[in-house]
């Protein structure tokens, strides 16, 4: 693996276990990025992508009960979760939440206070935003509206991605960022988070299917399987999972879960939604 | 003399209504209906805790003693600068009126109306002044919205009432900027009775706004409110309730719709110990319709209670209804909302939406939306209520972008009031509201 300049990873997940309500979901998850690459977190329902994401993030609900998270070198896990973002990380959710009222304009200016330390001037906040609505094909009218509150599908996918884009994390979480896209739709995002990557942005991109690596080219995939990750490869894992689901890696990992896991996982893998 | 007569009573009586109506040198009809009132008034029990109407609020807390009904101003009030600090927005003269009347304590002390308005047959002006120079509109439509032997409180409302505001608008005017009736109580122990009538013509439009102020301080208020709108007319009320922590506040609004009038109400509610009102628009019409907004916030003791009737008598009647509150410390507001669709109300639409947010754990809200339908082919009718604290994931959500928790909670609070704030016709009346909210959440 490539390290950076200082010779330390960009993110570490050592032997994270994570309980939600009292049952545990994750159960000892390891990975190590590095700047400038994109891994891809591929699994079936129910095998804690999700829970990864949101413990990363540090939501109140995921209660991690062992292991260690590293940004840069720091553990995150007795941070808030906006001080987590203050320090360069940053989820794209997989269902935005609506805040009816708050205006998106004046949330993105918030939010770009908060993790650049300073107030942009008005002109040159309006510059950059123009500009990122402009890469992600996005109307001017909508930083006028409510944040996510009756967007589309894509509205919201794109929005994330946007907020992205002003942010500048240095390790961003995608969390089925492509679920719910038509082909466009998808094009566009997948340009959009393939323009903001470069030699200091790790990115952890997680997925259901495997449409968006059509797009998107990780440079190592991981597949996690109750919990764990089970396997770990260069892109050519994840054409292996288009072309055989699942179901081969949980009679290989997980043999014991097979009947419960969902008999739709093969197909669904490589259909796309 | 009478002024000195007056301000050295210190109870509400027979004799306090007589002397009122003597000092206003008022034609007996006009004392004889104050008697008839105060009769009622005299009538009607105190609350009671044990009553379905009462037994949401503490009436121990409610109580006429020691409160005298007030009095005129003793200085003379002609500018904003000569009111008190406190009650100085109450006149704002940065405010872009059409029109606006001014009562200090019991009297009008300012009356103006814009020129072009006024050409245009517009009358604006307090209820006295009203009796002597249009005696035949008061006579016909004053208190046929509000009944005064309806409700203990309005009855006292009715034997009491002085200052007052008449906003009439003949028909086919159109007034774009809001008439404002501003009231500010500057008399501790005093029980004020204001009263709005607004009577707008066929196919007129116009907007008026209420703002009721006062220090924190014991005192009383019963407010009457009538909104009269003929066919195609189209009203817009604000009513900005600003009374001081320590005060008891009632109030009746109600508001008749002829054919095709619209009514929009919205109303603030933000100070008060302990506030009773209650608001009724019948829709009598048919294609009338109304929306009726609702902002309110508690803190400290603070007690609301809000009984609101959507009446659908007329065919193809809309009305929709949108309260909002938050309820900080131990504030606690109980909403009671009927929805009653008549038989002749065919084709009729309503909805009822209660969302209250709650800061504290000692800090309730009650809502209780109910549907009377008795006509056989309503075109739709529905409700929904919330109660709880900010939503975990909303606040998650932001502090996933780098803000901070309490940052965040102030956002969602901001945007929950939005919604409603937004809507109110003067962004000085905005910002002034902005800035009580602010104060109340401590900021």
């Amino acid at each position: 693996m490539t390290e950076d300049n200082d010779g330390q990873p960009i993110f570490v997940i050592e032997d994270l276990h994570v309980s939600v309500e009292g049952k545990p979901i994750l159960k000892g998850v390891d990975l190590v990025i590095n700047r400038g690459e994109v891994h891809t977190l591929m699994g079936p329902n129910g095998s804690g992508k999700s829970t990864l994401a949101n413990s990363i993030m540090g939501h109140p609900r995921y209660e991690v009960t062992k292991g260690r998270v590293l940004l840069k070198g720091e553990d995150v896990l007795s941070l808030t979760p906006d001080q987590r973002a203050r320090n360069g990380l940053f989820l794209a959710f997989q269902y935005p939440m609506g805040i009816p009222g708050v205006v998106m304009g004046n949330f993105l200016r918030a939010a770009m206070k908060a993790r650049h330390g300073e107030d942009l001037p008005v002109r040159e906040f309006r510059k950059l935003l123009d500009e990122k609505l402009d890469l992600l094909k996005m109307d001017p009218s909508f930083v006028r509206r409510y944040v996510n509150e009756g967007f589309s599908g894509g509205e919201k996918k794109r929005a994330e991605v946007l907020q992205m884009a002003l942010l500048q994390p240095e390790l961003a979480v995608l969390d089925e960022t492509d679920s719910g896209l038509d082909i466009d739709a998808l094009r566009t995002v997948a340009e959009g988070i393939n323009a903001l990557r470069g030699p200091d942005l790790g990115v952890l991109l997680i997925t259901h299917y495997q449409r968006i690596l059509d797009y998107i080219k990780p440079d190592i995939v991981h597949v996690l399987l109750d919990g764990r990750i089970v396997k770990t490869g260069g892109p050519e894992l994840s054409g292996e999972l288009e072309e055989k689901g699942y179901d081969w890696i949980i009679q290989e990992f997980a043999p014991a879960n097979a009947g419960v896991a969902p008999a739709t996982a093969g197909s669904s893998a490589g259909g796309g939604d | 003399m009478t002024q000195a007569d007056t301000t050295t009573r210190t109870q509400i009586d027979r004799a306090a209504v007589e002397a009122l109506s003597a000092r206003l040198n008022e034609p007996d009809w006009v004392l004889k209906r104050r008697l008839e009132a105060w009769a009622a008034f005299e009538e009607a029990p105190m609350p009671d805790p044990l009553d379905e109407e009462w037994r949401r609020i503490d009436t121990e807390k409610l109580s006429l003693d020691g409160i005298a009904p007030c009095v005129p101003v003793s200085a003379d009030v002609t500018a904003p600068s000569s009111l008190p600090d406190s009650l100085r927005t109450v006149w704002d003269e940065e405010e872009d009126l059409a029109g606006r009347v001014i009562q200090l304590d019991s009297d009008v002390v300012h009356t103006s109306l814009d020129e072009d308005a006024a050409a245009k047959g517009v009358i604006v002006t307090d209820l006295h002044t009203a009796a002597a120079e249009h005696p035949e509109i008061l006579r016909e439509k004053l208190a046929t919205a509000v009944r005064p032997q309806e409700w203990k409180y309005l009855a006292l409302q009715a034997a009491l009432r002085s200052g007052g505001c008449l906003v009439y608008v003949p028909e086919g005017v159109e007034i774009e900027l809001p008439v404002k009736y501003g009231i500010g109580l500057a008399s501790a122990q005093a029980g004020l009775f204001p009263h709005l009538l607004l009577v707008a013509e066929a196919n007129s439009r116009v907007t008026v706004i209420q703002e009721g102020i006062s220090a924190d301080q014991p005192g009383l208020v019963s407010g009457a409110v009538e909104v009269l709108a003929g066919p195609g007319a189209n009203v817009r009320f604000v009513d900005v309730q600003r009374w001081g922590y320590g005060m008891q506040n009632f109030a009746t609004m109600r508001a008749l719709l002829e054919k095709d009038a619209t009514f929009q109400s919205i109303l603030l509610g933000l100070g008060g110990s302990i506030t009773k009102s209650r608001l009724d628009v019948k829709m009598q019409g048919d294609g009338s319709n109304t929306e009726l907004l609702g902002l309110f916030f508690g803190d400290r003791d603070q007690q609301f209670d809000y009984d609101t009737r959507q009446d659908h008598v007329g065919a193809r009647t809309e009305s929709d209804l949108l309260f909002k509150s938050v309820l900080s410390d131990s504030a606690a507001l109980t909403w009671h909302g009927v929805v009653d669709v008549q038989p002749s109300a065919s084709q009729s639409a309503a909805n009822q939406t209660s969302r209250n947010l709650l800061l504290s754990d000692k800090a309730s809200a009650a809502p209780t939306p109910i549907l009377e339908i008795s006509a056989h082919d309503v075109a739709s009718c529905s409700h929904g209520a919330t109660v709880g604290p900010v939503d975990e994931e909303q606040i998650f959500y932001l502090q996933a972008r780098g803000i901070p928790a309490d940052v965040a909670e102030q956002m969602l609070v901001d945007g929950f009031f939005a919604e409603v704030l937004e809507r109110v016709p003067s962004e000085r009346m905005q910002e002034r509201v902005r800035a009580v909210l602010d104060t109340k959440l401590g900021r």
